[in-house]
């Protein structure tokens, strides 16, 4: 006898359960507070600045293009505040206001609103924003120089700056512990490992991400971070260093789960976060730039298309 | 939330973080504290990242020191690094006779006078030369006088050239390329130091010696 499979379908009306767009993008926002709020206390009111103009002007430029493209209101939604949060979490503190109006420009109007609105981006529209601020006005998003003026109580390096340049043996002095307390300097909600952490997993547990693409993601991170570690210690950093620095927590959780730009099977999602894990450390270990995570997320936004043609068998015979 | 107080949630919200940004953006403008934290400095070979917060934290170690001029509520230009941070006065190898600045070129070929350079310039002992910088100007370029940037670039790549040793004019790469750049510039200072057994070496593991970090 085979082996039946019984699905029990009732008939309408049918009961909404709660979830919402909105549900979702408050929830989200309320995560990342675990990180942005270490991050403002770290750098003060600047910080907030930062994040409270990258949040409103989100929101003002998708009003503006809903207006202009007389379109339904879709502010409500609460995506475009998350996307102005997310934006501000990889920003320094000292970032100009004309470059966080700028940057949600590009990442309301230009990434996501062109494409269709919510849900038809194709790429992470926070990712592509920072990215094209960095290639057109880089010297504001060197760590280095932007946090001249902030005394800690901490090494003030950006520790992806030291590896690149000196090799893994300038990056000792930097304590795990210490990276994921978020003690080094960075993006206002980026360097904080353990607010991420935390924010990342509550997401999880809710629902709101995918924990195949997180994992899988950081998965990537630590196979290829361990590769080149073995292959010469002296040159390139271990994983624990990857993991704890630059863009890699806020990519893994914040970033690359993103609904529209990443896949919705499983074994793509797999693919996808590994992929995005080890492309990052490919560019932060033999590639030009410091940190790779931002263009590994757009690389593997541009072939999510094409692994999530890896499907599931349909059930049942075709006719 | 029904979707008229959702978005009336959004505009409280966006009203109010505007209110936040504007006020933290117009009334607490970023101010360089007095005396700065750390420096930036752009040199050829990289960024330097000068910590003056640590330096002012040396025991024994005024102001003066390195602000020659120095008065309170004035910033004046300080000494080079390399005043202090060299592993021997006798053995300068970028510059000094037996480094790669071609010294005879310059007093020879483009006819130059000692004091052109050596402005205090004494027949025992030559007196300290003007920085490089003084003439070869960044971003100025003529017929007569080469920028700094080529000026620098000709340093290094004519040793190059003379003794057919890689990199040469078209294998740019091979030093302007991450890492590239510091090995080249770390084993000309790292050498000295090697042969002399003094200061920093490139077993010694602590780089903030000349990088202060």
């Amino acid at each position: 006898m085979p082996n039946t499979l019984k699905l029990t379908v009732s008939h309408a009306p049918f009961w909404h359960n709660g979830s919402s767009i909105s549900s979702k993008s408050r929830n989200i926002l309320l995560a990342s507070l675990l990180a942005v709020v270490p991050g403002c206390y770290q750098y003060g009111m600047a910080a907030v600045g930062v994040v409270t103009m990258s949040i409103a002007s989100a929101i003002i430029w998708e009003l503006l293009i809903n207006f202009i493209s007389r379109r339904p209101i879709s502010v409500g939604d609460g995506n475009a505040a998350l996307i102005g949060m997310i934006f501000a979490m990889m920003l320094p503190a000292t970032t100009p206001w004309w470059a966080v109006v700028t940057g949600t420009f590009f990442a309301v109007v230009i990434a996501k609103e062109i494409f269709g609105g919510i849900g038809a981006n194709p790429f992470n529209p926070a990712v592509l924003a920072m990215t094209i601020l960095m290639l057109s006005w880089g010297n504001l998003f060197d760590f280095n120089a932007a946090l001249l003026n902030y005394s800690f109580n901490f090494k003030a390096v950006y520790p992806l700056v030291l590896s690149k340049s000196f090799g893994a043996h300038a990056v000792e002095p930097f304590a795990l512990m210490d990276l994921l307390l978020g003690k080094q300097i960075g993006g206002i909600g980026s360097t904080c490992g353990i607010g991420l952490i935390l924010g990342g997993v509550y997401l999880i547990l809710r629902g709101f991400i995918r924990w195949e693409v997180c994992f899988s993601f950081l998965a990537g991170i630590i196979i290829a971070a361990l590769c080149f570690n073995i292959l010469n210690p002296e040159l390139y950093a271990g994983p624990g260093f990857h993991l704890l620095t630059g863009y890699t927590m806020i990519g893994a959780f914040f970033l690359a789960t993103e609904d529209s730009s990443s896949p919705v099977n499983f074994i793509p999602m797999l693919i996808y976060g590994f992929l995005g894990g080890a492309l990052t450390i490919l560019i932060r270990n033999i590639g030009t730039h410091i940190d790779g995570v931002l263009y590994a997320i757009l690389i593997i936004n541009l072939v999510n298309p094409l692994l999530d043609k890896i499907r599931p068998k349909a059930i049942g015979k075709g006719v | 939330m029904s979707l008229k107080n959702e978005l009336k949630f959004v505009y409280v919200i966006a009203i109010i973080c505007l209110v936040i940004g504007v006020f933290c953006y117009s009334s607490l403008p970023a101010k360089s504290p007095e005396p700065p934290v750390r420096l930036m400095f752009k040199t050829v070979g990289g960024n330097v990242l000068f910590d003056h917060q640590a330096h002012g934290d040396v025991p024994g170690l005024a102001c003066e020191d390195c602000h020659h001029t120095y008065k309170k509520g004035e910033t004046d230009v300080p000494v080079s690094c390399e005043t202090c941070h060299k592993a021997d006065s006798k053995f300068v190898s970028a510059l000094g006779d037996n480094g790669k600045f071609d010294h005879e070129g310059h007093s020879d070929d483009y006819g130059l006078s000692c004091n052109d350079c050596h402005h205090n310039y004494y027949e025992e002992d030559g007196g300290e030369p003007q920085p490089c910088s003084d003439c070869h100007e960044a971003g100025v370029v003529d017929d007569y006088m080469p920028g700094r940037v080529q000026a620098f670039h000709k340093q290094c790549i004519s040793c190059h050239e003379d003794n057919g040793a890689a990199p040469g004019q078209s294998d740019c790469e091979s030093c302007h390329a991450p890492r590239k750049t510091v090995e080249a510039f770390h084993g000309q200072c790292i050498k000295c130091h090697e042969d002399l057994h003094k200061g920093p070496s490139g077993s010694d593991e602590d780089c903030k010696k000349c990088h202060g970090f």
